[in-house]
């Protein structure tokens, strides 16, 4: 299990869903996970320089993820802190 | 790149030994247009049709959110993914359009395709982007040309199907990029094969054909050229909705450790940061304004493809009409100016015949040069800045119709130039170069096109403003609306939790209880604010505890924190105050009223800026150890009396008390002199008459009713007995005694009384009397005189008592840790989908069911004739049950039979009238049996695989086999059987399991059957007599592959009673149409013996021809005939049994 899932997964946990059927869990985390990856996309395209777009939309096009990681790196300082910071507050926000 | 357009492939034909032919060949990549198909179809099945806008308020709005909002992508992309599937399973490439397009159709769209990349005026026809990826060598292969020979040789009839497979084959080796399955490509090598197949029935000998298939391979996006226009921020927001960026950054390393770091302390670092009320602020209003700028952005990005796709549906030949067309409306407003293509080569077609004509004035040629400049211009237009100004009847017609105006638009374009340069035409302008005056006019009209009220430009400017108040909206909708929805979630879920104040709760809570209301350490965001506006630190930190004490102000003044604060003092002297691990204030220079001990107020302020309040209050410190009954009285000054004792009542005996001198007695309970609270008491009881001295008297019981003037006075030690404690009478009992009671907490108490073991009181003074208060003395002291005395220990110098001091205290009241929970930005707020457009209605092809499919989005499946089948609950009833094994046994010879039918039904639908299946895929033994008694079996070199090539007229006898075989398990094994529904096997036996295909050459049809046809249509007429071999068919002239052409020599009976005479019908022409035969006109009938009667009757005969196959012609036939169909250079003959 990744760290996504197992983040996902507490936040599930912590927020009381006592689902049995394992289908119906699984599309509540797929939600939540969701939710949170849209969060973060949001961060990285607010901090992303205007004039690195153009390269940026170039490395989603292939698809690879260490290409990604690493030009957004490149242009996002901070990046772990506020990839953390965002689940951070999509945590609280989703826990309420 | 070649420029040089190659000649078309024509049908071959008949040629003289040794001369060889070039058949132009083209395969073309059609990836893009495809794709650009595909996310058509989704973006039309995202469109609200008008079902969907005639639901009720409620619906709507759901819709609305969910699927055309929060989870558009998603659907979307759904569709997307159906789409594709739906063009895989069924091989057409316009597979799930509105407008019904079979698989024929598609193959006729895609040939047009080809056919632009094999035309002689090529160069005129193509656009830019097509003509530079024409690869700049064609390519020939022997391979290729012996398929083609292979396929064309009619005594070894090759399926289709074969031919297909073969052919990739080849042109995988031809070129190694075609091996990837994810490309697509349109090509015409079939057609060539079957022109060729069909000379060669048409007598044309195989071995004498000397041909080269040359092939050309190029690529086009299709006609349309409309796409949505991004930035580069749309493209990334467009593009992140479906990349995994988000997860791939959680899972970083870094993200791990700051995330686990989020676990074990329970809050991030900034969140320190956040505390600040700027922060605080700053965060609320970024979450919302980060969710109003990706809202807008989204809007952005949706409505330049929405754009494009109204665009490209209108060049589609889709209309939109009704009054709720809104967001279809506001498009329009924007949309550009185009013109029809049928229109357009209608002019040009005019334009051409007056050029041909040679009869033109120097206004026509203008005129024709600006009509070709004008298409021109919207082409390049178009191409450049991908958008449509040229529109199509339909989507199936666009190739048909493009291909048709390129065609006339380039041959008028030959003809001017040609003219031109020859000098037929007078061409008095600027220049003398036609094309480059061409040029001229084409970049005028690019000029016109773009400028003006209407104009592309000023379609764009609309466009854009369009799109600005839209997204504005968005921003707003998301940043405030969804906002604000997000913080009402939060309120609510505050209310009903114990942990956490919503601002509802706090306004409440500073209402009754002010700071000390019992805030939780968890608020909302609209709390925290509140708290911010209104300057409220709460919680305070609890002070239930025993805190801390701190001594301060040179030991002067206690300081007193509540749990969880304390103070530290830097070597500076300043101090720092701390809650847990947080500084709350640091380096404090606190100071000290020296008088009172308390803070200055410059310290009291500073400590206040950050919420800390210092109550302050002052206690007096008892003192402790001997002192002198001298000391005693100075330090308690204000409690002494001075005095001067006048009068002993002593009853005029001094030497011995008696009367009321005897009547001063401990009181409280039983006499102990300690009463119920633990105070000391004594108690009179003193009678009127018994306290005189010589003539003074003085009646006790009667001040003590006035009051006031008994009172007790209490000496510490027989030197100091000037100076008394003197206390008033504290109550009177029911008989008259006063009481005096001596707190045991006063100086008095503590220092003069005891309990002594027994539990009784104990006086440690010198004199306890009972007193006359007889006024003040001169020098201020009180003038006494004495009833009684109880006279004490007299510890005069070991007095126990000490020097009280006043200690100053300050109790410091500190805001306690609390955060507060930004709310979700919920912008649920919906948003209103493009309205579906009408697709062009369909015309009605033959034998096509007149209902048509129920469902337009479904896979098409289509029968043998190409005619797409019918949905299953607009079927006809069947006569027939095919039935799906539910309960196959595993030792059953069918068992297996349910898979192998999918896999049956995916081949046939993929492979339209013939198709393979593989026995790899088949499970059922019975089944394969089957296959291999009516389908064309090849086997694996080196397996046991084989390749089972289903033809139409295997298709029956499969199906027929199958039934019965099915029918028979049923009864063998008794099975439980289910209705299968919708099954191609149902329909192959309602159609053809009693029917016989037979292939017949054209040759043998023209000679053994068509004259019998002949013959009897004209049955009946006994005027008419249609020989054996009257039919003389024309084999001196190629003709169309579903023509047949000869002479017809009949005997004619002019008139009742008269002998028959020879008559002929020459230039007999009959085309195949629609399963049948009809008579062209342009015969010639010569009758030497004219009669307008026979005459009128072999008219009659000839013009309804086709009615000759309502007759039973089972005589003719062996069996009914359903029908003819040309097959390359055979013709099918189609009958039934008789079921």
């Amino acid at each position: 299990m990744n760290n996504i899932e197992q983040f996902v997964d507490e936040l599930v946990s912590a927020k009381g869903f006592d689902e049995k059927d394992p289908e119906v869990l699984a599309e509540i985390k797929r939600g939540v996970m969701s939710r949170l990856e849209d969060r973060i996309n949001a961060m990285v395209l607010a901090n992303l320089p205007e004039d690195s777009l153009d390269d940026f939309n170039k490395v989603l096009d292939a698809d690879n993820e260490e290409q990604m990681i690493s030009f957004v790196k490149k242009y996002v300082p901070d990046l772990d802190e506020k990839v953390a910071g965002e689940m951070l507050a999509f945590r609280s926000a989703y826990l309420g | 790149m070649s420029n040089k357009a190659p000649a078309p492939a024509p049908a071959p034909a008949p040629t003289p030994a040794n001369e060889k032919q070039v058949f132009k060949a083209a395969i073309v990549n059609t990836t893009k247009m495809v794709e650009a198909h595909i996310t058509d179809v989704a973006d039309a099945r995202m469109t609200a049709s008008k079902e969907d806008r005639n639901k009720n308020w409620f619906k709507r709005k759901i819709d609305k959110i969910w699927k055309h909002d929060l989870m558009q992508e998603f659907y979307r992309q759904r569709e997307i993914s159906k789409v594709r599937k739906e063009i895989a399973d069924t091989g057409n490439f316009y597979a799930g359009d509105k407008e019904i397009i079979d698989s024929n159709e598609a193959k006729e769209a895609m040939l047009a395709i080809t056919d632009r990349f094999t035309d002689e005026l090529r160069d005129e026809m193509l656009t830019k982007e097509e003509k530079d990826s024409i690869d700049e060598n064609s390519r020939s292969s022997q391979e290729m040309n012996d398929l083609v020979r292979k396929y064309a040789d009619t005594t070894h009839v090759m399926s289709d199907q074969a031919f297909e497979e073969e052919k990739k084959r080849i042109i995988a080796n031809l070129d190694p990029t075609y091996k990837d399955k994810r490309e697509v490509y349109a090509d015409n090598i079939l057609e060539i094969a079957k022109n060729v197949r069909q000379a060669v029935a048409n007598g044309q000998k195989l071995e004498e054909l000397d041909f080269d298939v040359d092939i050309t391979l190029g690529s086009t996006r299709g006609r349309m050229q409309t796409a949505a226009h991004h930035n580069a921020f749309d493209k990334g927001v467009e593009k992140l909705q479906n990349s995994k960026l988000g997860k791939f950054l959680v899972n970083t390393p870094g993200a791990i450790a700051l995330s686990a770091a989020v676990y074990s302390v329970g809050k991030y670092a900034f969140t320190k940061v956040a505390r600040t009320d700027a922060a605080k602020i700053a965060s609320f209003g970024g979450t919302a304004v980060i969710s109003g700028t990706v809202a807008a952005t989204k809007e952005a990005a949706r409505l330049n493809r929405e754009r494009a796709q109204h665009h490209r549906e209108k060049a589609k030949g889709v209309t939109f009409e009704g009054d709720d067309m809104k967001r279809r409306n506001s498009m329009n407003t924007t949309s550009y100016e185009t013109q029809k293509a049928t229109e357009v080569t209608t002019l040009l077609a005019g334009d051409l015949a007056k050029v041909e004509a040679g009869n033109m004035q120097p206004a026509d040629l203008d005129m024709i040069i600006a009509h070709i400049a004008n298409l021109r211009a919207r082409k390049s237009l178009g191409e450049d800045r991908h958008i449509d100004l040229v529109t199509y009847s339909s989507l199936k017609m666009m190739e048909k119709e493009g291909k048709e105006l390129d065609k006339t638009e380039a041959k008028l374009v030959v003809a001017l130039r040609k003219g031109v340069e020859s000098g037929k035409i007078v061409f008095d302008k600027e220049t003398d170069d036609f094309d480059t005056y061409l040029s001229q006019q084409i970049y005028t009209q690019e000029r016109a096109l773009l400028g003006g009220e209407s104009g592309i430009e000023k379609k764009d400017q609309a466009f854009t403003k369009m799109k600005a108040k839209r997204t504005a909206w968005a921003f707003v909708k998301s940043a405030t609306l969804g906002a604000g929805i997000g913080a009402v979630f939060q309120e609510a879920h505050a209310l009903l939790s114990d942990d956490l104040d919503g601002v509802l709760e706090g306004m409440s809570k500073h209402l009754h209880q002010g700071t000390t209301g019992g805030f939780t350490e968890h608020a909302t965001a609209l709390e925290a604010l509140r708290r911010h506006f209104n300057h409220e630190d709460v919680p305070r930190l609890a002070d239930t505890g025993a805190g801390h004490e701190y001594l301060m102000n040179g030991g002067a003044t206690t300081m007193h924190t509540p749990d969880g604060a304390t103070v530290t003092v830097n070597p500076d002297g300043t101090y720092n105050i701390m809650r847990g691990n947080d500084v709350l204030e640091k380096n404090l220079p606190l100071e000290f009223d020296k008088t009172t001990g308390d803070l200055l107020p410059t310290s009291r302020a500073l400590l206040q800026k950050d919420g800390i309040f210092a109550n302050f209050s002052q206690t007096t410190q008892h003192g402790s150890g001997p002192m002198s009954a001298e000391d005693y009285i100075k330090s308690h000054n204000g409690d002494f009396t001075k005095v001067h004792r006048h009068t002993f009542y002593d009853n005029n005996t001094a030497d011995k008390p008696d009367l009321n001198e005897k009547r001063e007695y401990w009181g409280g309970e039983n006499g102990t002199g300690v009463n119920a609270k633990g105070n000391y008491e004594f108690r009179t009881g003193v009678k009127a008459g018994g306290s005189f001295h010589g003539n003074d008297a003085f009646d006790v019981p009667e001040a003590i009713k006035k009051g006031g003037i008994v009172k007790m006075a209490f000496s510490v030690t027989r030197g100091t007995q000037h100076e008394v404690i003197m206390l008033p009478v504290s109550s009177v009992d029911e008989h008259g005694n006063a009481i005096f009671e001596i707190d045991k907490d006063s100086a008095l108490g503590k220092d003069l009384f005891e309990v002594n073991a027994d539990g009784h009181a104990v006086f440690k003074g010198q004199f306890a009397e009972l007193i006359e208060d007889s006024g003040k003395a001169a020098d201020g002291a009180e003038n006494i005189n004495i009833i009684a005395t109880h006279i004490g220990l007299g510890q005069a110098d070991t007095i126990v008592g000490g020097v009280d001091k006043v200690v100053p205290h300050l109790k410091l009241d500190i805001p306690g840790s609390w955060d507060y929970e930004m709310p979700m930005v919920v912008p649920i707020l919906g948003r209103r989908p493009l309205e579906s457009g009408k697709a062009p209605a369909k015309k009605k092809r033959p034998n096509e069911d007149p209902h048509g499919p129920a469902d337009p989005n479904a896979p098409t499946p289509h029968g043998p004739d190409g005619v797409p089948l019918k949905a299953k609950d607009k079927l006809p009833p069947s006569k027939f049950t095919i039935r799906k094994f539910v309960g196959e046994k595993p030792e059953d010879k069918y068992s297996g039979l349910t898979q192998d039918l999918e896999v049956y039904e995916k081949a046939r639908l993929a492979g339209g009238s013939e198709f393979s299946v593989n026995s790899k895929d088949l499970k059922s033994t019975g089944f394969k049996e089957i296959l291999r008694k009516h389908a064309q079996v090849t086997k694996t070199p080196g397996s046991d695989e084989e390749t089972y090539a289903v033809t139409l007229d295997a298709r029956g006898k499969i199906a027929d086999a199958l039934y019965k075989a099915n029918q028979a398990e049923v009864k063998r094994s008794n099975l439980k059987v289910q209705a299968m529904g919708h099954n191609p096997l149902l329909e192959d036996l309602d159609k053809y399991a009693h029917e016989t295909m037979k292939p017949v050459s054209k040759e043998d049809f023209t000679k053994k059957y068509l004259p019998k046809l002949i013959q009897e249509a004209f049955r009946g007429y006994g005027n008419i007599e249609v020989p054996d071999n009257a039919f003389l068919s024309s084999k001196s002239r190629v003709l169309p592959a579903n023509e047949f052409v000869g002479n017809l020599d009949i005997k004619v009976k002019p008139s009742k009673g008269s002998k028959k005479v020879d008559a002929k019908i020459d230039n007999l022409k009959f085309i195949m149409k629609d399963g049948k035969l009809e008579v062209a006109k342009g015969y010639t009938f010569t009758n030497p013996d004219e009669t307008k009667d026979v005459r009128d009757t072999v008219n009659k005969v000839l013009t309804d021809f086709g009615s000759v196959f309502d007759k039973d012609l089972s005589g003719l036939f062996g069996e009914k005939l359903k029908s003819l169909k040309m097959n390359g250079g055979n013709v099918d003959v189609l009958t039934t049994k008789k079921v």
